[in-house]
C-alpha cells in the first residue's frame, strides 16, 4: 500500500442548477518521500484535492488514506491531531502572524511538534537567520514565503502540502523558493504535494499528476528528476 | 515548548490598547459602583439589623387619646404576652419643621449616641443625627422647643426613627421637616404641653420569627387591645347611662406592629430592594458588555482569518485558538474587577455610605469584607462574560479551517448582494454597505445606546416627574384646608363641609400594603363636585391606575383595628392625586362603619375654620402640607440620581467609541483604498463615521420608545408592588431632549477620535499583505 491512497474522489461545490463538480473521480497514490507536483489549469481541481488531502475539506464520495488511516473516519478532534502531528501546509499567501518575528513565526509551528526541528538551524538553511528578529512587514515577498515554510517544515511533518506556493512571486524569487522546497525534500525526507499551474515544473517532481476538468488525465513517474536551478519558464 | 503565541499579547495590548481600556474602564466603573454599593450597603445593613438587637426596638407601638389605668395595660401584656414601656412624645412645630421629642429613661428604643452626650438638665436635647445634618444644627446650637430656648447636647439614631417618617402612612419620610430628639425625663414633663401623645411602646416575651408568626404575635396584640377597650368603652357607657358626665371613651390612636413601621422596616426593605436591583443592573451591564467584547473579538477574527485558518490547518486545536483570542478581553475584564473592587472597598465606598447616610438614620456603620458582594460583582459577570464569550467563539472557531483561509466566515459572502436603486445616491449605498457589511457591531451599538439612554432617562426622570406630581397635587385639591377632629364638633362657617374618615388597608398579595384613605362625603357637596351613586364608590385616580381597577370591579378594603374586610362597588374615578382614597356617600360611610347617623370626623373648608379647640384637631391638611410630598421625594433621590446620569452618559461614550472603533479598523484596508483613489480623509469620514452616525442617531430615536415602554414595566411590575403610595409614570419629553442632546454631545468626541484614526490609516496599508 502506498503512503498516501486517493480512491474515487468526487467533490462538488453548490446546490441545484448551480452545482458545479469539481473532482469527478480521483484515484492516485502517492509514495513516501516523493515530490509531487499537481498540475492543471484554474478550476481543474487541484486545489480542492491538496485541501481534501490536508483534511480541510471533504470528498462526498470516496477516501484519503494516509499511512493507512482514512481521513474521512477521522472526527473534528482526530483530524486535528492528525494535521498537527503529520502535515504540514504552505500557501500562496503567506498568512503570518503580523505581530510575531520571524523567528517567533516559525516557533509557532515548532510548538505543534514533539519532534521539532532546530529553530536556528532551520533559519540558516532557509537564509533567514539575520532576518529572524523582524517582523513580517519588513520582509520581501520571498523572505516571507521561506518563514511560512518554515512555520511549515519546522515539525518535521510526514507530508508537506504547498499550494501554489510561488503564485505570489516573481521569477527570481520563485525559483529560490522551489530549491528550497526540492532541498527539504532530499535533505528531510518529506512528502511534498505541491499544486501549481506552471507547466515547467513538473521537472523537478517524482511524480507527475496532471488535471482536467476534475479527472486526472495524466499521472506518471519522472524519470529525469531535474534540479529546479536548471529548469527554465 | 511555550506556546510563542503568548508572545502577541503584550504586542497586541499595545496595538489596541484603547480597546482593552474601554473594557476594563467601563468593568472598573460598573464592578467599583456596584461593589462599594453593596458593601456600603452590607455594613449599613449590619448596623441597622444590630441597633435593633443593641438599642432594644421596639416591636409595636400604640396610642391613646386619654391615659389607660396600669391594670388595662397589664391585662393587655399578659394576653399577648407582651412587655409594655412607656414611650410618650410630643411634637413641636418650628418654621415647618416638626420635632417629635421622647423622654429618656424608658428601656426601649435606647438612642445611640453617634456625638457629644446625652442631655441631662431640663433644658437641653438630643436628636438625631440625619435631621441635624439636614438641618444644620451643631452640638451647642440652642433650639426652640415650645417656645423655649433648649441647647443641642448630641446626636443620636433611635432605631425605631432609622426612616424619618412623620405618619405611617406618609409616601416617603421627610428629612428636611422631620426630627426626633430626646430630653431626660425632668426635661421632657417641664416641656410637654398638652400636644402629648400617650404612647406605648412593645416586645414579645417570645420573638416571632416568620412574617406568619409576626403577623399572629400583633394580631394577638390587637386581640387583647379590642377587647380591653370593648370592656372599659361598656363601663364608661353605663356609667354614663347612669347619669355621670364627662366622661371620655378611651380610643386607640395608633397601633403600629414593628413589621408595618416604615420609620424602622423602609431603609431595611429599601437596602435589600436596591441590593437586588443595582444586582441586576450589573448583570444587565455585564452580559452587554459580553456580547460587545465577543464582536470585538469576532472582528479579529475576521481581520486574522487566513491567519488562524494557516493555523488551524496546522494542527492547532480549537480550544487552543478560543483561549488565545479570550485572553486579553479577560484579562482587561479581570484587571478591571479587581480595580474595581479595591476602588469599590475604599473610595468609593465612603461615597455610597453617604448616600445612605443622607438617606437614613443610622448608628455607626461600618463597612467590612463581603462575600456576598464579592460573589454578586465578581464570580457572576465573570461566569456571564466567560460562558458568553466562549460560546460564541466555540460557535465561530467550529467553520472549517478552509472557510477561514478564504476569509468565508461572516456566512455573507456566498450570499448575493443586497440590490440597491440606482436612484439612491452613491454615497448613501456606500453607507447602507457599511452598515450590512457591520451589521454585528451595529445592533449592539444600537442595543447599548438604548441601555445607556435607559439609564440617563432614569437618572433624568425624577426631578420633573416629582415637580409633576406635585402640580397635579396642587391642581386637584379637594379644598383649601382640610380639618380632621378628634371627636365630633360643630363649627359656624358657611365654607365648612362635613366628611367622614376612615383609614383602610389594600389586600393584595403581590403588593405592599397601601393605607387608603375612605372619605365620607356630604349630600350636594361643594367640594366633592362628581355624584356618587348609591352604594357605590369613586376611587382616587391613583388607586384606579396602580391597582389597574376598573368600573364595576369590587374592591375589598380591611381594617386592622376591627378585623373587617369592606368591600366597595367602583362607580368610577375622582380626579384626587394627594392619596390613595375611596370616596363613598357619609350616610353610607356611617351605616358601613357603624357609626351613627350624624357622625362625622372633620371639615372641608376653603377657609381657615375658627372656633374649632386647637387640642380637638388631630391634623389640618392645606396645600402646604400636600405639596411637600415632591421635595420630599426629591430630596431623598437627589443624592443618587446625578451619578446614575453621569453613568449612563460615560457607558454610552465608552461602547460607541468601542464599536465606532472597530467599524474603522475592520475597514482599515477599504479606508486606505478609498484614500488611494483619491477620497480626502473628510470624504472618507462622511462614508464610514455618517454610517455609525445614522445608527447612534436612528438607535437614539429608537430609544425614546423602547427606553418608555421599558421604564412603564419597570414601574407598572416593580415600583408600584414594592412602593407604597402612588408615582405615577410619566416621563417630562424635556427628558427625552436632553438624553439625546447628551447622546449627541458626547457622540461628537467619539467623531472627533474616529476622524484621526481616519487621517492615521496610511495608503500602503492597502498595498501591504499584511498577514
Amino acid at each position: 500500500m502506498s503512503f498516501v491512497e486517493i480512491k474515487n474522489v468526487k467533490k462538488h461545490y453548490g446546490e441545484g442548477e448551480a452545482m458545479t463538480a469539481v473532482l469527478t473521480g480521483v484515484d492516485l497514490s502517492i509514495e513516501k518521500g516523493e515530490l509531487c507536483v499537481l498540475l492543471g489549469p484554474s478550476g481543474s481541481g487541484k486545489s480542492t484535492l491538496l485541501n481534501i488531502i490536508g483534511g480541510i475539506d471533504d470528498a462526498d464520495e470516496g477516501y484519503v488514506m494516509i499511512n493507512g488511516e482514512k481521513t474521512a473516519d477521522m472526527n473534528e478532534k482526530r483530524l486535528t491531531q492528525y494535521r498537527r502531528n503529520h502535515l504540514g501546509y504552505v500557501f500562496q499567501m503567506y498568512n503570518l502572524i503580523p505581530n510575531l518575528t520571524v523567528r517567533e513565526n516559525v516557533e509557532v509551528g515548532a510548538y505543534l511538534s514533539k519532534k521539532p526541528l532546530e529553530v536556528d538551524e532551520l533559519l540558516k538553511t532557509l537564509g533567514l537567520y539575520e532576518h529572524r528578529n523582524k517582523l513580517p512587514n519588513q520582509l520581501s515577498g520571498g523572505q516571507q514565503q521561506r518563514t511560512a515554510i518554515g512555520r511549515a517544515v519546522i515539525k518535521n511533518p510526514d507530508i508537506l502540502l504547498c499550494d501554489e506556493p510561488t503564485g505570489a512571486l516573481d521569477y527570481n524569487t520563485s525559483k529560490e523558493i522551489l530549491a528550497l522546497l526540492e532541498r527539504i525534500n532530499r535533505e528531510y525526507g518529506n512528502t511534498i504535494i505541491m499544486v501549481t499551474h506552471n507547466d515547467a515544473l513538473k521537472n523537478m517532481a517524482d511524480r507527475v499528476v496532471k488535471l482536467r476538468d476534475g479527472r486526472i488525465s495524466r499521472n506518471y513517474l519522472n524519470e529525469k528528476r531535474m534540479p529546479v536551478s536548471e529548469i527554465e519558464w | 515548548m511555550r506556546n510563542p503565541m503568548n508572545r502577541r499579547y503584550l504586542r497586541e495590548l499595545k496595538a489596541d490598547f484603547g480597546k482593552y481600556l474601554v473594557i476594563f474602564l467601563f468593568i472598573v466603573m460598573v464592578v467599583s459602583v456596584v461593589s462599594s454599593f453593596l458593601v456600603a450597603n452590607a455594613g449599613v445593613a449590619k448596623a441597622y439589623y444590630g441597633a435593633m438587637e443593641k438599642n432594644h426596638i421596639e416591636n409595636g407601638h400604640l396610642a391613646f387619646n386619654v391615659r389607660p389605668d396600669d391594670e388595662l395595660l397589664e391585662r393587655i401584656s399578659s394576653k399577648a404576652k407582651i412587655t409594655l414601656y412607656p414611650a410618650d412624645y410630643f411634637e413641636e412645630e418650628n418654621d415647618g419643621v416638626t420635632m417629635r421629642v421622647y423622654r429618656l429613661g424608658s428601656n426601649v428604643n435606647l438612642p445611640e449616641l453617634m456625638e457629644g452626650r446625652l442631655p441631662e438638665a431640663s433644658d437641653e436635647i438630643a436628636i438625631d443625627n440625619l435631621h441635624s445634618l439636614n438641618a444644620g444644627i451643631k452640638i451647642g446650637d440652642r433650639i426652640q422647643v415650645d417656645g423655649h430656648l433648649v441647647t443641642v447636647t448630641g446626636f443620636v439614631a433611635l432605631p425605631n426613627y432609622t426612616a424619618l417618617f412623620q405618619d405611617n402612612a406618609d409616601l416617603m419620610f421627610d428629612i428636611q421637616g422631620f426630627g426626633v430628639g430626646v430630653m431626660s425625663a425632668e426635661g421632657f414633663d417641664a416641656f410637654s404641653s398638652e400636644h402629648v401623645t400617650i404612647g406605648y411602646a412593645w416586645t414579645y416575651d417570645e420573638k416571632p420569627e416568620t412574617d406568619k408568626e409576626k403577623n399572629d404575635a400583633a394580631e394577638k396584640v390587637l386581640e387583647a387591645l379590642r377587647e380591653e377597650l370593648t370592656k372599659v368603652n361598656t363601663k364608661i357607657i353605663m356609667r354614663a347611662m347612669m347619669g355621670e358626665k364627662d366622661l371620655t371613651m378611651l380610643e386607640a390612636t395608633d397601633f403600629v406592629p414593628d413589621h408595618e413601621n416604615k420609620a424602622i422596616t423602609f431603609a431595611g426593605e429599601d437596602m435589600s430592594g436596591d441590593s437586588a436591583s443595582i444586582s441586576v443592573f450589573l448583570y444587565i451591564v455585564v452580559g452587554v458588555l459580553a456580547f460587545i467584547v465577543a464582536v470585538t473579538t469576532l472582528n479579529t477574527l475576521a481581520k486574522e482569518a487566513t491567519v488562524i485558518g494557516t493555523l488551524r490547518a496546522s494542527g492547532y486545536t480549537r480550544g487552543e485558538m478560543i483561549r488565545h483570542y479570550l485572553v486579553l478581553p479577560f484579562a482587561a475584564f479581570f484587571v478591571g474587577m479587581a480595580v474595581g473592587n479595591l476602588l469599590g472597598y475604599t473610595v468609593m465606598r465612603d461615597f455610597m455610605l453617604g448616600i445612605y447616610r443622607a438617606m437614613y438614620s443610622f448608628g455607626r456603620a461600618e463597612t467590612l469584607w463581603n462575600r456576598e458582594a464579592f460573589l454578586k460583582t465578581t464570580l457572576l459577570p465573570s461566569l456571564l462574560m466567560i460562558v458568553i464569550n466562549y460560546v460564541i467563539l466555540a460557535w465561530k472557531l467550529r467553520i472549517k479551517p478552509l472557510r477561514y483561509l478564504r476569509r468565508e466566515i461572516s456566512g455573507r459572502e456566498r450570499k448575493r448582494a443586497m440590490r440597491l436603486s440606482r436612484k439612491i445616491p452613491f454615497t448613501w449605498r456606500f453607507r447602507i454597505r457599511i452598515i450590512i457589511q457591520n451589521m454585528s457591531n451595529y445592533v449592539m451599538l444600537a442595543i447599548g445606546v438604548i441601555l445607556a439612554g435607559a439609564i440617563i432617562i432614569f437618572g433624568l426622570m425624577f426631578r420633573p416627574l416629582l415637580d409633576e406630581v406635585s402640580r397635579r397635587i396642587a391642581d386637584t385639591p379637594i379644598c383649601r384646608y382640610q380639618y380632621i377632629l378628634k371627636s365630633p364638633e360643630d363649627v359656624s362657617d358657611e365654607a365648612a363641609e362635613k366628611f367622614a374618615l376612615a383609614s383602610l388597608e389594600t389586600m393584595c398579595r403581590d403588593f405592599k400594603t397601601d393605607e387608603i384613605t375612605v372619605y365620607g362625603i356630604s349630600q350636594n357637596s361643594l367640594y366633592v363636585k362628581k355624584e356618587i351613586p348609591e352604594n357605590k364608590v369613586l376611587l382616587s385616580n391613583g388607586f384606579m391606575e396602580k391597582y389597574g381597577v376598573k368600573v364595576g370591579d369590587r374592591v375589598s378594603l380591611y381594617d386592622k383595628y376591627a378585623d373587617k374586610t369592606y368591600e366597595f362597588t367602583v362607580a368610577g374615578e375622582y380626579l384626587y392625586e394627594a392619596s390613595l382614597a375611596v370616596f363613598m356617600n357619609l350616610d353610607e360611610f356611617n351605616d358601613m362603619f357603624e357609626k351613627t347617623p350624624d357622625y362625622y370626623s372633620g371639615f372641608f373648608s376653603d377657609r381657615e375654620l375658627e372656633g374649632l379647640t386647637e387640642s380637638n384637631v388631630y391634623a389640618k391638611i392645606d396645600s402646604e402640607s400636600l405639596g411637600g410630598l415632591a421635595t420630599q421625594l426629591w430630596e431623598s433621590f437627589a443624592g443618587i440620581m446625578g451619578p446614575v446620569r453621569w453613568f449612563g452618559v460615560i457607558m454610552f461614550v465608552l461602547m460607541v467609541y468601542l464599536l465606532a472603533k472597530q467599524i474603522i479598523e475592520r475597514n482599515q484596508t477599504s479606508i486606505s483604498m478609498t484614500k488611494i483613489l483619491g477620497f480626502t480623509n473628510g470624504e472618507i469620514g462622511g462614508l464610514y463615521i455618517a454610517s455609525t452616525t445614522i445608527v447612534v442617531v436612528a438607535s437614539l430615536l429608537l430609544a425614546i420608545p423602547l427606553v418608555d415602554r421599558l421604564l412603564r414595566l419597570i414601574f407598572e411590575n416593580y415600583l408600584y408592588q414594592r412602593v407604597s403610595g402612588f408615582l405615577p409614570y410619566c416621563v417630562s419629553n424635556d427628558c427625552y431632549v436632553k438624553m439625546i442632546l447628551l447622546g449627541i454631545g458626547s457622540y461628537v468626541a467619539v467623531v472627533i477620535m474616529q476622524l484621526l484614526k481616519i487621517r492615521g490609516i496610511k495608503k500602503s496599508d492597502a498595498l501591504k499583505t499584511l498577514e
